[in-house]
């Protein structure tokens, strides 16, 4: 597959994205994939077949390649599109659930994600388990035919109106020798009894991630994801889905685009520019490197740490020379994106594993 | 590193027949003695080989290979630090002299671009055969042609290991004139080269810089154990994997177009990204190698020195995006940024 061989399906994407655009469906935002929440929007993505692209057909999806599902979540993030309600689920839930989930799951949940209509979280961090994950406190107790969960897990993105998240929590007590044993991840519903999700403003005044308190919440044994004990080997799994997609480049693409609409700013140089897109379309074609690698099933945990990491960055410095071009700027769209762009930029290094971790994990696959 | 080849089609038995090639041969193209001169039985070992010849059509004495194999060539040959003018004169040299009907047997050809003023910076210029000199003007350019031994070369200020010379286009000259897509083909064609040279220096620099770390012992342990070490090689590795996919991407298009100026942006983005990266990745190299690695003895400046000349050849990074930025202003990012992700030619 040569990267022409998409250019009809991106043209597809683009002509419909346009229509969308000038039918005031949507106005491009940056950071559109975290804070863009439109329901109708990716329900509408859902009947055009761009959503659980990668999941089977008997299992309610497209069965459709990585790389096409590459192709299409480029081009919605580059239109700063709102696609944030369905991102977590299209992203890293449903191949979670497609490599661990029961039947009875993957039937439950599937199908609704490639509609566009089942909206997750996640709940990996805690107050006092950020980089170090496996230090995480929720508990999860051992009652008759499930488990009872309690904890609190914090930067939950979208929780406030996702209908479910993965939770990572301790099943067994923790073996300090061996701290990545003993823990489980649970299918948890955010309307379940004992579920309290409390907002956090971000100093934008957005609000987009939450604290969840689990106070004995009750999940059935049908609701573990994966095995007892696994929880550990299964988010890192999940890790180099979330860590190489385009979104860790593109979040402010729509800055950039917006800001040079009609010619260069007077503030900016053509080189500063060029170099912005020189070091995109590079990023572009590492990411999709990492596509080809996850279709065809090789390792990939590396180069997805690096993109992860000279991805959130690029896309930092773009915000920051967006602020400068910006200046002057009367235009109160372009001002916004670029605001928009600042304000969001010190969570693009920490989503996902801050960057020192990456270089860590990156520094070992080299001396490996 | 990992040698990445992003989905290019490149024969694994030419790329270890490279490798050992290379590793064998390199070490005899080093000479610290000035002037260095051409190791001519190097030369005529890769010669035989019909490497220096590689890109050059068949029915111009050439192997007629494509551009995925001068990948391989040139990613290898730069990885072990061959001094050879191989890409000069394949894709610049012998390239100029049959579009202007001119024969050169088997003289080792080598081509400046001039300044205005006539100085002209030729790479190999002083130890090559032949030197084809290009003067752009408005509409085109003049190219003239000489025995390198009929000119005054000067040495002066070049970086350590770097063996271009300086010269000035003599006033009287025959000169031929050719058309401006060809000087534009010609610009492409060295970008490519030298950012194909960038890619495989800067990962020996970072192989050089991984295998010193993981050996050097000091607080008692290896150095790879810091956190501050590994951060920079981590950054120094990723510079150069995003480096290498720009690269490969352009390589990819300029053998699907069969035209070089057809993925002029991809060529641009690939100078680009290699050019930038050669500041970083090498100041990471050093600094994890220490002392030894500012030494003769040690071979780190066998790659970081070339990277830096290539640098500066063909284009700046800084060129590249000025390109690039004014594509931008003309045309908007989108339709930039769709011939790119496209993979269409331009
Ligand atoms: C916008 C946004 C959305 C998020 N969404 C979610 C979500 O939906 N679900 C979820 O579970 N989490 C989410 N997170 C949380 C995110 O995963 C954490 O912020 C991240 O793992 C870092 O944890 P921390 O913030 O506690 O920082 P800490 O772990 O306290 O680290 C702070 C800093 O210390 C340094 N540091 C820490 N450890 C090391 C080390 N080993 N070596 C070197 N330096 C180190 C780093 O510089 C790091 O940036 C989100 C975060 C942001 C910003």
């Amino acid at each position: 597959m040569t990267p022409s061989s998409f250019a009809p399906l991106r043209a597809e994407v683009r002509a419909f994205l346009e229509e969308q655009r000038a039918a005031g469906t949507f106005v491009p935002a940056v950071d559109s994939w975290l804070a863009g929440w439109d329901e109708e929007f990716s329900r509408t993505l859902g009947e055009r077949g761009w959503l659980g692209m990668t999941i089977p057909t008997e299992h309610g999806g497209h069965g459709r390649t990585y790389l096409e599902r590459f192709v299409v979540t480029e081009e919605l993030l580059c239109a700063g599109a709102p696609v944030a309600a369905h991102w977590i689920a299209d992203r890293q839930i449903a191949p979670s659930l497609l490599r661990f989930g029961t039947p009875a799951q993957r039937e439950e949940f599937l199908p609704a994600i490639a509609r566009g209509t089942s909206y997750w979280a996640i709940g990996m961090s805690e107050p006092d388990s950020g980089s170090d994950l496996a230090s995480v406190r929720t508990r999860a107790t051992r009652i008759d035919g499930g488990w009872r969960l309690s904890g609190t897990k914090v930067w939950t993105s979208g929780a406030h109106r996702a209908h479910a998240f993965f939770v990572l929590a301790r099943s067994a007590s923790l073996d300090p020798a061996h701290r990545h044993e003993g823990l489980t991840q649970f299918l948890v519903r955010l309307d379940a009894p004992g579920v309290q999700v409390n907002p956090i403003h971000s100093f934008d005044g957005s609000h987009h991630f939450n604290e969840v308190v689990l106070d004995g919440v009750e999940v059935s044994d049908a609701d573990v994801l994966g095995e007892v004990g696994q929880g550990w080997r299964q988010v890192t799994s999940e890790l180099k889905f979330e860590r190489s997609g385009p979104e860790r480049f593109l979040s402010t693409f729509a800055g950039l685009a917006g800001l040079t609409a009609n010619g260069l700013p007077v503030r900016a140089s053509a080189a500063g520019v060029g170099r912005h897109a020189a070091r995109l379309a590079a990023l572009h074609h590492l990411s999709y490197d990492v596509a080809t690698r996850l279709q065809a099933n090789q390792p990939a945990e590396l180069l997805a740490a690096m993109v992860k990491g000279i991805g959130t960055r690029s896309e930092g410095d773009i915000a920051e020379d967006l602020a400068e071009w910006a200046v002057d700027e009367l235009d109160a769209e372009v001002d916004r994106l670029a605001t928009d762009g600042l304000s969001r930029r010190a969570g693009f290094t920490l989503r996902g594993g801050t960057n020192e971790v990456l270089r860590g994990i990156v520094a070992k696959g080299l001396g490996a | 590193m990992e040698i990445s080849n992003a989905g290019l089609d490149v024969d694994p038995d030419f790329s270890s027949m490279l490798d050992r090639l290379f590793a064998d041969l390199a070490p005899r193209t080093w000479s610290d003695r000035e002037p260095a001169g051409l190791d001519r039985d190097a030369w005529r070992q890769v010669d035989e080989l019909g490497l220096t010849l590689l890109t050059t059509p068949e029915d111009c004495g050439g192997s007629g290979a494509r551009w995925p194999e001068m990948w391989t060539l040139h990613r290898s040959a730069a990885r072990h630090g061959v001094a050879l003018p191989v890409g000069e004169h394949d894709l610049l040299g012998r390239w100029l002299a049959d579009k202007l009907g001119w024969t050169a047997g088997d003289d080792v050809v080598s081509v400046g671009v001039a300044r205005c003023g006539g100085a002209v910076d030729v790479p190999w210029g002083a130890d090559v055969d032949t030197v084809l000199l290009v003067e752009v003007h408005g509409d085109g350019a003049a190219v003239s042609r000489h025995a390198s031994a009929d000119l005054t070369w000067s040495t002066d200020g070049r970086l350590p290991t770097s063996r271009r010379a300086r010269t000035h286009v003599p006033g009287i000259a025959k000169r031929l004139q050719v058309a401006p897509d060809d000087v534009a083909e010609l610009r492409l064609r060295g970008a490519l080269l030298r950012s194909v040279q960038i890619v495989g220096a800067l990962e020996r620099c970072v192989d050089l810089a991984v295998e010193h770390a993981a050996v050097r012992v000091q607080f008692g342990r290896p150095l790879l154990a810091f956190q501050a070490v590994q951060g920079m090689l981590a950054d120094a590795a990723s510079e150069t994997a995003l480096a290498s996919a720009a690269v490969a991407a352009a390589i990819r298009e300029a053998d699907a177009f069969q035209d070089l100026r057809a993925a002029r942006t991809s060529v641009a983005v690939a100078k680009s990204c290699s050019s930038h990266a050669v500041g970083p990745v090498t100041r990471a190299a050093h600094q994890v190698l220490g002392a030894i690695g500012t030494t003769r003895e040690h071979d780190l400046h066998r790659f970081s020195m070339p990277a830096f000349g290539w640098r500066g050849e063909f284009g700046t990074g800084a060129d590249w995006d000025a390109e690039l930025g004014a594509s931008v202003d003309a045309t908007g990012l989108p339709a930039v940024w769709h011939r790119i992700v496209d993979g269409l030619p331009a």
